[in-house]
């Protein structure tokens, strides 16, 4: 076999470099794109789906119709934080909406496009959890608001109105809370990675696990106060019902949701570096 | 210009890829080729830095992945077309991708209308046939204009004019000057696009050659000469230069460059041995390729994966693809 001229291709490359160094042109653009260009492109993929549109819609109209009824429904009493009752509802469908967007990265494989794009998994993470906590926000004031307005207008009697601080933050509070929802529900959509995982995860966790912990007879009610969904409540809640006067407590219960959702972001970051995408 | 120095990856006692060690160089179309399992993906998806590797080490233009800074315009890649939304338009995907790499709108439409598909942008990509899907993963690697390419198996399941559009479009990338690092697990279509090979087997690398080269070696072709007359004939053949392997009773194959049955005819004939079959033997590429890597495939027939694997590249092998 005459393997002179067959192996002549590699030979030629290591004898005489240049050609082939010349033949690659000079790459590296200017410089790196940088979280702007991420939240770019997280918003085009947040827009360019349907199910962000449904869940918005739905987390505008459910707690709005709920607060018409309560309000025309109730006789003497309405507080604010009763009328905002369906925004309950409205937090869940943000978690689920959160968790999507992540977990649909990973189910249908576009989280391997975006890192091909964006080796920086932190700025990925970081941006879409920005992005995501934008939108929830937008949600949460939106929704608190229309809700409060659709029940001022069937509360005839006249009896809800903003007047103190307080009432604003019954209504104001659930953007922020929303906001930091999902920043959760991004933490926990890209540590597990899977909808039919996530999704559960935090509903269940949301909505029965904090409730249970009350039942553990002498240590349940102290936990209860400092679990993350709980504290949203109270931060967006009334101090005649939670029991939350102190306006520091009502801030803190915002750092401590605040601190879970980052720790959660943090951890997740961490994992996202080390694992294979 | 892709450079690999041992490169390795395990998944709990699985080895998948092997220490592997091999450049890819610009200006010609390289063929990855290895059967199903053998690692390629693991190998492309290390190059892309989705996966980390156990050991060793990839570099794109002498940067690891990750110090890229900006990938797109150095490295596009196809490893999976279906890594779309179905929900989301052929032209969101493309603009989401450009946005992270501050890409102008415009190119998204140039890439576009270089792979056909500017008829469908705005069709959601979970309604386009694996052609299509084909085409919009090479939009999504052509996008930044990138001095590298990676496909992997790019041609599977596509039509043969769709078959014909890749094997173009990549030898037309190389000619530009460009990096072009393709796999596959079909050799005869490797023989057709590639000009250099990176051969692997259960994550090693077997061969690292030009393709014709790899083909000689591959293709054993010899001649099949049955004779009674074997103490006759075959001191004959060997002083001319020819091998002689046993072949069953009575039956040599011989090989040696550029062998004809004339030749060993004409030898035969002239100490007058008599010739009961005389017969040229030619392995096909696939059973040439099988043949080289029998050692190295990872699953068989008749074998049990162990251990960690990619559902995909396992649901290919048990198709038998």
């Amino acid at each position: 076999m005459s393997t002179d001229t067959r192996t002549e291709p590699a030979l030629h490359a290591s004898e005489d470099p240049q050609p082939a160094a010349a033949a690659v042109p000079p790459s590296s653009p200017p410089r790196r794109p940088g979280a702007l260009s991420v939240f770019r492109s997280e918003w085009i993929k947040l827009r360019s789906t349907r199910s962000p549109w449904w869940c918005m819609l739905v987390a505008l109209v459910v707690p709005m119709t709920f607060g018409a009824l309560i309000t025309a429904d109730s006789g003497e009493e309405i507080a604010i934080f009763f009328s905002l009752a369906g925004m309950q509802f409205a937090a869940a469908v943000v978690l689920v909406l959160a968790a999507l967007a992540v977990t649909g990265e990973y189910r249908y494989g576009t989280i391997r496009t975006t890192l091909q794009a964006q080796p920086s998994r932190a700025r990925v993470l970081w941006t879409k959890a920005a992005v995501i906590a934008g939108v929830a926000f937008l949600i949460g004031e939106l929704a608190a608001f229309a809700t409060y307005g659709v029940s001022k207008f069937f509360d005839t009697a006249g009896r809800l109105a903003l007047r103190t601080a307080d009432d604003w933050r019954m209504v104001a509070g659930y953007g922020v809370v929303y906001a930091l929802l999902a920043v959760i529900a991004v933490a926990v959509g890209s540590l597990v990675r899977h909808p039919a995982g996530a999704v559960p995860l935090l509903l269940i966790w949301a909505l029965a696990v904090e409730n249970l912990v009350l039942l553990i007879p002498s240590v349940g009610a102290d936990i209860y106060r400092l679990l993350p969904f709980v504290n949203g409540t109270l931060f967006a809640g009334d101090p005649m019902i939670t029991g939350v006067t102190d306006p520091l407590s009502t801030l803190g219960s915002l750092g401590l949701l605040a601190g879970v959702a980052f720790g959660l972001l943090g951890v997740a970051t961490a994992v996202l570096k080390r694992r294979d995408a | 210009m892709i450079e690999a120095r041992s490169l390795t990856k395990k998944y709990g006692q699985l080895t998948a890829v092997d220490a592997l060690t091999f450049s890819v160089e610009p200006g010609v179309v390289t063929g990855f080729l290895g059967p199903n399992g053998a690692g390629k993906s693991t190998t492309m998806r290390m190059i892309l830095g989705l996966d980390r590797p156990t050991s060793g080490w990839v570099t794109i233009g002498g940067r690891r992945y990750a110090e890229l800074d900006n990938p797109l315009p150095t490295i596009g890649a196809l490893l999976d077309a279906k890594w779309v939304h179905p929900n989301r338009s052929a032209r969101n995907h493309l603009a989401a991708m450009a946005a992270l790499a501050e890409l102008p709108e415009r190119r998204v439409d140039e890439v576009l209308e270089m792979v056909g598909l500017s008829a469908v942008a705005n069709k959601r990509a979970g309604a386009f046939s694996l052609g299509m899907s084909q085409r919009l993963g090479i939009a999504g690697a052509l996008l930044g204009d990138p001095d590298v390419l990676m496909f992997d198996e790019p041609v599977n399941g596509l039509d043969p004019e769709g078959i014909v559009w890749i094997r173009t479009l990549m030898q037309g990338l190389a000619r530009d000057g460009r990096t072009v690092l393709v796999s596959s697990h079909l050799l005869s279509e490797m023989a057709l696009t590639a000009t250099h090979l990176i051969v692997i087997g259960r994550g090693a690398l077997i061969s690292d050659c030009s393709t014709q080269a790899f083909l000689d070696q591959a293709v054993t072709a010899g001649v099949v000469l049955r004779t009674p007359d074997s103490s006759l004939v075959l001191p004959q053949l060997r002083s001319a230069g020819l091998e002689v392997h046993d072949d069953g009773p009575d039956t040599y194959l011989i090989t040696g460059a550029a062998i004809t049955t004339d030749q060993v005819g004409y030898l035969a004939a002239g100490v007058g041995a008599i010739i009961h079959e005389l017969s040229l033997r030619r392995a096909s590429l696939e059973e040439a390729f099988m043949e080289l890597t029998a050692d190295a495939v990872q699953y068989s027939a008749s074998g049990v994966p162990d251990g960690a694997t990619s559902d995909h590249e396992f649901a290919l092998a048990a198709a038998g693809k």
